[in-house]
This record gives structure tokens, C-alpha cells and sequence, in this order.
């Protein structure tokens, strides 16, 4: 093959490669913003200033958006989204290093999946603190803490939460996650006003956390089975300590004392209680259906008796009652 | 009021008696005696079932209940065979030992649920514990080490092992065939043929030490588990592969193994999340597909890449730094990846 160029075809394709730079260029940029608006298109932004809004004050406006709040503050009015994703399904996002106040909602992404929030600071907003909507999603490092309704929502499945401070949150509780295979680990659920972790589908998992003084459930994981609660401390909380329905749930090195209800409850079938305390609970230290298998359980001072079982039979080892 | 339940393999014995001072209460010597030999024999009959069996000899536990051993045992083939679903087994510090086959605890090839397996040693056997026509087990502070093939292998689901070593097996450390098991403070270093590997979904993995395996130290062969506070570390293959969709790797460090440091290589929307993973002779992190999503994380001095991610995807805080590849390979699949804080020079 014969390719011959004259100036007319060199010209052309200096002037695509110009004009393909200048396309690419704000995408890959470092965008400074000093106010509250639309991020869009793809790119980094980055925050040079305090914010303050009425109503929405960042709206992520495309996928492929990362925005580094390099330790500023956006604070609202009350109302709307700190940061939102507009109603948009957007597959890609990154936020982190700021604090957002005084919003509905502090973190809103609704319709967006894959995000990745870090070492952020969402509290005392009037609703809710960060709301993640459409699987998977990874907060680290996130603090939601005195909103007025709950701390953090995940809407869908599979999140990682991992070193999550959550607490002091209204009536609707700590962290709601409403679809499967979401793990809270590494994180303190405290003082919410309701549950301290809500699960509602399977497999969820409660792992190297503490979750204490919540008015309703410390952790209550339901709807489906094959939940976990491992190394954790679910203490003084006003419901059940751990509540976990529906089948093959398993508490392993966790402690639940000190409740108004019961420190472990597990309904249907397949439980199973490994190495924990459920010590001064005022419901039952633990209030299984069998069948299922208890070892090294410690449940004393208990006021509605140390262990209940109820169903088949569960083998018990070396428990103290 | 005096209830006894005779259900549990403990007896129970709770009282509600009227606490006012006014009760007035006459017992004749006949009635006391007769109130007595009432209790004896519950008590008696409660004994034996919930019994607290001693064991001094390998045999078959064909009884629900209870059973402790009273001296280490040695075995041709193998040793305790569980004859019935919820048998507990308590090891009392002991060590079963056999002559490289059989299994040292098995549930003889029957479905044996809720076993609980506790505290002791087994050795020499071809498997340590073989469960593989039950599940529903706990298997806590057990060393289940130097065996043939498997250190602990369980067929059915929602396990739950805690403190349970298994090191130097000729095959696998811990082989889980099905889903929704919880495993922490384990120790799986040494094994021919991987550390943990387990088939199905669903399973969690905190607080644990996977060294020195030859093949794969963590292997999930399903969605939706995750990898916690854990080290896996020299082992000849990938340190961790997880080979679906919805898994993540959380606080845990994959270092100088033999494959990859995190493998996720075939499916979607995995996560990697404050872990480290560095001198791996293959890729520090390796997602296979897109939506993979990193937050706070350290890559370094890899034999290879030390971030491969398809984009769409998305990342925080990632360091990847004096890889011998490339420090991040970003291929654009369907859309961009999102990166903040990115520190891959």
C-alpha cells in the first residue's frame, strides 16, 4: 500500500491531533472550583474555597468525575444535596477530603454506581448524611455523624464500609443497607436514633466494629439469611444487641451485652453462636432457633435467662450460662 | 415452680419460686423422700441424654450429644467417625494422630450437621477433618496440621471456624465447598495446594494469616466475600483471588507472593479498600474487568503492574509506587475511571 500526503493531509491531521488535545485536555485537567455548580465532563476538580448553598451546591455531571475537596467545607441551608449526582447513572466517581453541613442530604448519588468516598465528613445535615443508591460502592474514612433522619444509606448491594464513624443520627439509625453483601467493618455505630446497623437482605456482614446506645437494634439484619456479626461489640443498645432472622446467620468473637433486649436473638434455622458474651442483656442473653451449634458462649446476668432455644435442637459445647 | 428440660444436652434447671416470706410449707419425710427420688431420677435420666461422653478410643460417635477425650489417640485410618447430626466433640487439649490416611474427625461420608469440633490437635492423617457430606460445623480452637491432603475439608454450607490452624497439609489448608461460611483467627501457611479455598459465595475471612502455601493463599471461587484484616503472604501463587463479582479486600496485605497480590480477574465490581499489597511477583492489584473500585491503598515494588483496572472504575488515595511495570494501567473499556488523590508516578 501507497500512501502519499500533501500538505492538505498533513494540515488535516495536524489539525485532528490539535483538535483531539484540546478535547482531552479538560477532561484530564485539574479543574479548580470556587463555587457550587455542575462538574462535567470527566476529569478531576478540585475545591479552593468554602461553599455555601441554597439548595444543591455540586452536582456531579458526568461519569469519570473525581473531586478533592482538599479539606474545605460545603455547608447548605437545610436543603438539598451537598453533592449529588443529579439524577444521573453515572459509573465511575471519586470524592474525598472535605466536610459537608447543613444539607437534606450531605452526599446524594442516588442513581450512580462504583464511587468511591473518602475521608469525608457529612454531618448535621437535616436528612441524611451520605446516600449511596445503585451497587457497589467503597466509603472509607466517612464520618456521618448528628443528621437529622439517618447517617449513611446504601440502597442497593455490595458496598465495602470500612472505618466508618456513625453516630448520632436521627430516628432512622446508623447505616441502612437495603440490598445483600454489604460489610461494615472497622467502624463505630453509636447513639443513632433506631438501629445502629440495618441489613435487609442477605448476607450482610457486621465485622471489627462497635455499635453501642442506639435506641432500637444494635445490629438487625434481616429479610434474608446468611448474616454475620464477627468481632464485634453490640453493647447497651435499646432493642436486641444482634438480631438476625432467617436461616445460617452467624455470631463469631462478638460481644452483646448490656442491652434492653435480647444481646443475640436469631430466628429461622441454621444459627450459629461462636466464642461471644451476652452478658446484662434485660431480654435473653441469647434467644436462638435450632437447629444450629453454640460453643464458647458466656451469658450471664441475664434477665430473661441466659439461653433460649426454641425449634430443633442446637449442639452446645462449653458454653457458660 | 420447678422446670427441668430435658431437650439440651446440659440440663436446665430454672426456678420461679414466690419470694414473700408467707408461704408456709410442710414437708413430711415421706414426701421429701419421694420429692427426692423424683429428682434423681430426671437427673438420672437427663445424664444420660446429655451426656458428657469420655472418649478413649478412636471409634464411631453414633449418639447426638456430647463427647470430650480422655487421652490422645492414634489411629489407622480413620479415628472418630461422627454417627449422628449434633455431636460436639471437645478435644480437651488432646491430639489425634494417625498413619497418613483416613481422617482424623469425618462424618463417614453421611450428612452429620451441627457438629462442633473444639480444642485439640490432629495429625497424620490423610485428612485432618473431612465433613464433606455436611456443614452447619463449628471448628473452633482446633490445630489441624501435617496431614496428607486436607487439614479441614467441609462439603455443605455456613460454617463457622474460629482459631483454627492448619498448617503443613499436603493439600489444601481449609477447603470449603459451598457458601456462607465465617472464618477468623485462622492459620493456613505451609499447605501443598493453597492455604483457603472455598467454592461458593458468601463467606468472610477476618483476622487471619495465610503464609508460605504453595498455590493460591486465598481462593473464593464465588460473589460477594470478603477479605478482612488478614495477611497473606509467600505464597507461590496469587495471594488472594477472588473470581467473581461483589468481593472486597479490606485492611489486609498481600506481599511477596508468588502470583498476583490481589487477584480479580474475571468478573465485575470488586473492591480493595486501606490494604497494602507489595513485592508480589505478578500484579500488586489485578482486576480483570471493570467497575473495580480502590480506596487508600499502597502498591509497590511488584515484579509486574502494580494496578491493572478496566474503566469504568474508580479510585481514592491509591500509592503505586516502584513497581517494575507500569504503576497503573487505566484501559478504557466502556468509559472513563474516576481518580482522586492518585499518586502512581
Amino acid at each position: 500500500m501507497s500512501l502519499e500526503r500533501g500538505f492538505r493531509g498533513y494540515a488535516l491531521a495536524t489539525l485532528g491531533a490539535l483538535a483531539l488535545f484540546f478535547a482531552a485536555s479538560p477532561a484530564r485537567a485539574d479543574t479548580a472550583v470556587s463555587a457550587c455548580g455542575t462538574l462535567s465532563p470527566a476529569g478531576n476538580y478540585f475545591l479552593t474555597t468554602n461553599l455555601t448553598a441554597t439548595g444543591n451546591c455540586i452536582v456531579i455531571g458526568s461519569e469519570g468525575v473525581s473531586f478533592d475537596m482538599r479539606n474545605h467545607t460545603i455547608t447548605g441551608n437545610g436543603t438539598g444535596d451537598g453533592i449529588s449526582d443529579g439524577g444521573g447513572h453515572f459509573e465511575s466517581m471519586a470524592i474525598a477530603n472535605g466536610k459537608i453541613r447543613n444539607f437534606s442530604v450531605g452526599i446524594g448519588l442516588d442513581t450512580s454506581c462504583c464511587v468511591v468516598i473518602r475521608n469525608v465528613d457529612s454531618s448535621k445535615n437535616t436528612d441524611t448524611g451520605v446516600l449511596v443508591g445503585t451497587c457497589c460502592g467503597v466509603l472509607d474514612s466517612v464520618t456521618a455523624n448528628n443528621n437529622g433522619t439517618v447517617g449513611v444509606m446504601a440502597l442497593e448491594c455490595c458496598y465495602s464500609l470500612n472505618n466508618l464513624q456513625v453516630n448520632n443520627n436521627g430516628a432512622g439509625g446508623g447505616i441502612i443497607a437495603t440490598g445483600c453483601c454489604t460489610a461494615s467493618a472497622n467502624s463505630t455505630v453509636s447513639h443513632n436514633g433506631g438501629t445502629g446497623v440495618f441489613g435487609n437482605d442477605c448476607c450482610n456482614f457486621v465485622i471489627n466494629s462497635k455499635v453501642q446506645q442506639n435506641t432500637g437494634d444494635g445490629v438487625d439484619l434481616i429479610t434474608s439469611c446468611c448474616n454475620f456479626v464477627v468481632g464485634s461489640t453490640v453493647a447497651l443498645n435499646q432493642g436486641d444487641g444482634v438480631h438476625l432472622t432467617n436461616d445460617d446467620n452467624l455470631v463469631s468473637g462478638t460481644n452483646a451485652s448490656g442491652n434492653s433486649g435480647n444481646g443475640i436473638f436469631l430466628s429461622g434455622t441454621d444459627n450459629q453462636i461462636t466464642s461471644s458474651v451476652a452478658n446484662g442483656n434485660q431480654g435473653a442473653g441469647a434467644d436462638v432457633q435450632c437447629p444450629g451449634a453454640i460453643t464458647g458462649l458466656q451469658a450471664k446476668g441475664n434477665a430473661g435467662g441466659s439461653l433460649t432455644t426454641s425449634g430443633g435442637t442446637c449442639t452446645q459445647l462449653n458454653n457458660k450460662l | 415452680m420447678l422446670q427441668i428440660s430435658i431437650r439440651d444436652p446440659r440440663v436446665r434447671i430454672t426456678a420461679d419460686l414466690p419470694r414473700d416470706g408467707t408461704m408456709n410449707i410442710e414437708f413430711s419425710a415421706r414426701r421429701i423422700v419421694a420429692a427426692l427420688f423424683t429428682m434423681l431420677l430426671i437427673v438420672g435420666l437427663c445424664g444420660r441424654a446429655g451426656a458428657q461422653t469420655g472418649v478413649s478410643s478412636c471409634q464411631t460417635l453414633s449418639a447426638p450429644g456430647n463427647y470430650f477425650l480422655t487421652s490422645n489417640l492414634s489411629a489407622s485410618g480413620d479415628c472418630l467417625v461422627i454417627g449422628a447430626s449434633n455431636v460436639a466433640i471437645d478435644l480437651k487439649g488432646k491430639t489425634i494422630k494417625g498413619n497418613g490416611s483416613g481422617s482424623g474427625i469425618t462424618d463417614g461420608g453421611s450428612a452429620r450437621n451441627f457438629a462442633i469440633i473444639a480444642n485439640g490437635k490432629i495429625s497424620g492423617f490423610s485428612n485432618g477433618v473431612n465433613l464433606e457430606a455436611s456443614g452447619q460445623a463449628i471448628i473452633s480452637n482446633l490445630n489441624s496440621s501435617n496431614n496428607a491432603a486436607d487439614g479441614v475439608i467441609i462439603g455443605d454450607c455456613c460454617n463457622t471456624l474460629s482459631a483454627v490452624t492448619t498448617n503443613n497439609n499436603g493439600d489444601v489448608g481449609i477447603a470449603l465447598l459451598d457458601d456462607d461460611s465465617s472464618l477468623s483467627k485462622i492459620q493456613a501457611n505451609g499447605n501443598g495446594n493453597g492455604g483457603i479455598a472455598i467454592n461458593d459465595c458468601c463467606n468472610t475471612l477476618v483476622g487471619s494469616t495465610v503464609n508460605n502455601n504453595t498455590g493460591i493463599g486465598v481462593q473464593m471461587n464465588h460473589c460477594c466475600s470478603f477479605v478482612v484484616a488478614s495477611k497473606i503472604q509467600n505464597n507461590t501463587g496469587d495471594g488472594v483471588e477472588l473470581l467473581s463479582e461483589d468481593n472486597g479486600v479490606i485492611g489486609s496485605t498481600t506481599s511477596k507472593n508468588g502470583g498476583d497480590g490481589v487477584d480479580l480477574p474475571t468478573t465485575e465490581d470488586n473492591m480493595v479498600v486501606a490494604s497494602k499489597s507489595t513485592g508480589n511477583a505478578g500484579v500488586g492489584i489485578n482486576f480483570g474487568a471493570k467497575f473495580g473500585i480502590i480506596s487508600g491503598v499502597m502498591v509497590s515494588k511488584n515484579h509486574s503492574d502494580g494496578v491493572d483496572m478496566d474503566c469504568r472504575g474508580s479510585t481514592a488515595s491509591l500509592k503505586s509506587q516502584k513497581n517494575s511495570g507500569t504503576n497503573l494501567v487505566q484501559t478504557v473499556i466502556d468509559g472513563p475511571c474516576a481518580n482522586v488523590n492518585l499518586n502512581a508516578p
